[in-house]
């Protein structure tokens, strides 16, 4: 298990991390993420190593890497490392890269390791390509294989699929993240991509500008109980509404909600909602309604982005994933379901 | 540590220009007036300037219509035309001008020739002189053009497929693309690879001496080697110095704010055909281009040889070829040190120290070898005049030839390492490290199998470069040694042209056979496997 404690990471007087704390269970992958600039890769270069650990604790297996008067090189912490680049040494071949890492092992271990990864990358055959006669899919194989080679206790991955191009990244992504699982070792990933956190992540590191830990748990904790207005923002674009706390109800330019219905109420000052664009869709038949004006109508992979206005000039976008979209300047009559709702 | 290395080096490279520089102000010369009031001073500059001019003229006629065919068309011959170009670069101007010298002289073979066909005598007919500034010009042109070529064929090959395709498809006929595509693409290239020429030609110190045509680099040799006077060779370097740093200040203006982006070939070129009639022309240009720069030189220097067979057995032969090597094999190895040292201290830190380094030791190679010569002189005069009480302890050795061919070089390593060492990415370190290696094995592991063909590459590079060196050895060298460069010159003077040209071919195959080494070890090796 990996073990991060109270990180905090500065460069010249400006705080990069604060206070970071969050475990990796064996098998798992965990996704950090948020904004550009909030130093994602800062701590996963602080968890490698290669970059000196400045206050905090970093422990694999019950055995501290790094302290805050301690810091264990980065050739002596057996952690497996995987960049956006492939960075694969271009004067070796592709059996060479992956045999790498095993420098000093008799010839038929090395052999042995280095044919199971060419197999399990589905790679065999290609050992004595160089890496400019591989494309970008299978260059970045051939890293995951060399930094799966000498059976690191931990993989972290900086946005290893940003290079690739779409429909390749999800084939090699859904693959590969099976591959490292089956290590049994902590995984641990930076990626900036929404859509890839909800589809792989087991759990979610959540960071915000100036590297404040906002959230950590599940993709689908995050998601339902964000505890915060940017954890809620994360996962795609929200209607963000001003709002006023008054008998037990919240009132807004939608209507009123009454408060025993949000999930959970943070401690904030109470005077925004968020509303999902998925909470929102076409109205019933004598449904409680807000009347809104089609502004525009965006086709999206499952349905349709419907951005309207209200009579006060709030805008209000949903999701209308059945049937047929509304035309510009339609008016509609929108409902909204309590779950997608949010108060902070 | 890192900081004494820095230091020193930029000791190296500071104190020689710093020295010269005091001599405009310091020091009494006694023949520097002399210089002025015979108007020697501006016969320097003007006959400098025409050479400058004229050979920068004829090589970029020479060179660039070269690049465009063998780079855009197909016909016969390309491939071997495309390496041939650049063998000129094997001959040393002066070993051309001792053969043209000799050829077309009053008494040579080919006005002999032409009087005995014509049945004329002596002074009855024109015939050009080739002791002038336009042969000085032709010859220089002749054997240094390979450097344009060489950069204009680089950059035609940087244009991406795709620019010329939509260039024809918007109806742009292959004169136009030359003329309004390739030559504004390539422009930075081109002047780039002109200010090397001009750079060259006002380094040229043995053609000029050979043909006796009064320039700056003369000057400075005369002022030290004949009046003794270091203040005024200090004065007449300097001079040239100016010239140089504003040919190199123009060139730098010229690039501007611009940017050329160098777009990388993604799918190789498709050679255009060529019409049987350009074909001929192309031919004759390109053959005549290898045949004056180096068949003839060449094949002059083989035939004068042959009654001299045995010089190249003679024991004092072997001498000076031996001490030719080593003192190439030397500064080569010190110009390794030196760029291996100065490539890691950038990649390790970007300081202004570091740049300022770099900067300095990279001004070397546009700093003309008298120019340097001198410089390294006058340091060393004064560090034995005030140490050593003037006796010859530092002037008495290599040391001098070493630290001024090391100086002059410095740029060709440096800039081979630290483009082999940017190919290891910073990422590929951490990597290696991650994977459990440490600094040294990293070094060992990683590092000297990718940069050992940057190494081989610039020793190649300087050794070449310090055996054809003339000025800065010939100042810099001790009374006893004679490197194979010096000897083809003193000989040359004397005119005893059989004598000097085992010794030329002798240089010739120095230069040419660890290229033809590197080139087929990088042909077959797996290293040109790169992305």
């Amino acid at each position: 298990m990996l073990e991060i404690n109270n990180i905090s990471h500065s460069y010249s007087l400006k705080e990069i991390l604060k206070n970071i704390t969050f475990n990796v269970d064996p098998a798992n992958l965990c996704c950090i993420t948020g904004p550009s600039g909030c130093g994602k890769t800062t701590l996963l270069r602080i968890i490698a190593g290669l970059q000196e650990l400045q206050s905090g604790q970093i422990k694999l297996n019950n055995i501290t890497l790094a302290a805050s008067n301690f810091n264990c090189p980065p050739e002596k912490r057996n952690i497996g490392m995987v960049f956006q680049n492939p960075s694969l040494f271009p004067h070796l071949n592709v059996f060479h890269n992956i045999s790498f890492g095993l420098y000093g092992l008799p010839k038929d271990l090395i052999q042995n390791r280095v044919n199971y990864l060419l197999k399990l990358i589905g790679l065999e055959g290609l050992h004595n390509r160089y890496p400019h006669q591989l494309s970008g899919g299978q260059q970045q194989r051939v890293s995951i294989a060399r930094a799966l080679a000498p059976e690191p206790k931990l993989m972290l991955l900086d946005e290893p699929f940003a290079n690739l191009d779409q429909s390749l990244r999800r084939e090699i992504r859904e693959e590969l993240l099976l591959i490292l699982k089956e290590a049994m070792i902590p995984i641990l990933m930076v990626t900036h991509d929404p859509e890839e956190v909800l589809l792989t992540a087991d759990s979610i590191v959540l960071l915000s500008d100036g590297g404040k830990l906002i959230q950590t748990g599940s993709p689908e904790q995050v998601r339902n109980q964000p505890t915060c207005l940017e954890a809620a923002s994360f996962f795609g674009p929200t209607n963000i509404l001003p709002t006023t706390i008054h008998d037990g109800y919240a009132l807004s330019a939608v209507g009123q909600f009454p408060l025993k219905s949000f999930s959970k109420i943070t401690n904030t000052s109470n005077n925004l909602l968020v509303i999902r664009p998925e909470g929102i869709r076409p109205a019933l038949n004598n449904e409680k309604h807000v009347t809104a004006l089609v502004k525009s109508v965006h086709r999206k992979e499952m349905g349709w982005l419907i951005k309207t206005v209200l009579k006060d000039e709030t805008t209000i976008q949903y999701f209308q994933i059945h049937g047929y979209p509304p035309k510009n300047n339609d008016s509609v009559n929108l409902a909204i379901d309590t779950q997608h709702i949010f108060l902070f | 540590m890192n900081r004494i290395g820095l230091s020193l080096v930029l000791l190296a490279f500071a104190a020689p220009v710093l020295l010269l520089s005091s001599t405009l102000v310091l020091g009494q010369s006694e023949h520097f007036n002399y210089f002025i009031k015979q108007g020697l001073i501006l016969e320097y500059l003007t006959n400098s300037a025409l050479v400058t001019i004229l050979t920068a003229t004829i090589s970029f006629l020479i060179a660039v219509p070269a690049a465009w065919w063998v780079s855009f068309y197909e016909f016969k011959g390309r491939r071997v035309l495309e390496w041939a170009l650049v063998l000129p670069l094997a001959v040393p101007p002066y070993l051309a001008a001792i053969v043209y010298g000799t050829l077309l002289e009053g008494a040579g073979p080919v006005q002999y020739w032409l009087r005995d066909i014509f049945q004329m005598q002596y002074g009855s007919y024109w015939f050009p002189q080739i002791r002038s500034i336009e042969g000085m010009s032709l010859i220089l042109a002749f054997t240094i053009y390979p450097y344009l070529y060489m950069l204009a064929r680089a950059t035609f090959m940087t244009l991406s497929p795709q620019i010329l395709d939509s260039a024809i498809l918007l109806g742009i006929n292959r004169r136009q693309i030359l003329f309004r595509l390739l030559l504004p693409l390539s422009r930075p290239a081109l002047i780039a690879g002109l200010a090397l020429i001009i750079m060259e030609t006002l380094a040229d110190f043995g053609v000029a001496s050979l043909f006796g045509i009064p320039v700056f680099t003369t000057g400075i040799y005369r002022a030290w080697n004949s009046f003794y006077d270091p203040v005024a060779a200090g004065r007449i370097a300097i001079m040239l110095l100016t010239f140089v740093l504003a040919i190199l200040w123009i060139e730098k203006l010229s690039r501007g704010q611009k940017q050329f982006s160098t777009i990388h070939l993604t799918a190789h070129m498709k050679h255009w055909p060529l019409r049987t009639s350009m074909t001929i022309y192309a031919y004759i240009h390109c053959i005549s281009a290898i045949v004056f720069g180096f068949l003839i030189p060449l094949m002059a220097l083989g035939f004068w040889s042959i009654p001299n067979l045995n010089q190249f057995t003679r024991s004092d032969t072997l001498e000076i070829t031996y001490m030719t090597f080593i003192i190439s094999a030397l500064t080569s190895f010190l110009v390794i040190g030196i760029g291996v040292f100065t490539a890691y201290s950038l990649r390790r830190s970007k300081s202004i120290f570091v740049n300022i380094c770099i900067a300095l030791s990279s001004c070397g190679y546009a700093i003309p070898g008298t120019v340097i010569a001198v410089a390294v002189l006058l340091v060393l005069i004064t560090l034995q005049n005030t140490f050593f009480n003037g006796a010859l302890i530092l002037t008495g050795t290599i040391f001098g030839i070493l630290w001024g061919c090391t100086l002059r070089f410095t740029t060709i390593g440096f800039n081979t390492i630290n483009s082999g060492l940017q190919q290891i990415t910073q990422q590929m370190d951490e990597i290696a490290s991650l994977l459990g290696f440490n600094p040294i094995s990293r070094l060992l592991r990683l590092h000297l199998p990718l940069l050992q063909n940057s190494l081989m590459i610039s020793f190649i590079l300087v050794f070449i470069e310090t055996l054809k060196e003339l000025p800065a050895t010939l100042l810099l060298r001790p009374f006893d040694v004679n490197t194979l460069a010096i000897k083809v010159y003193e000989y040359a003077n004397d005119e005893m042209v059989e004598l000097a040209a085992p010794m030329g071919l002798l240089m010739i195959s120095m230069s040419i056979i660890p290229v033809i080494l590197i080139n087929s070890k990088l042909k077959h090796g797996r290293f040109n496997a790169r992305n």
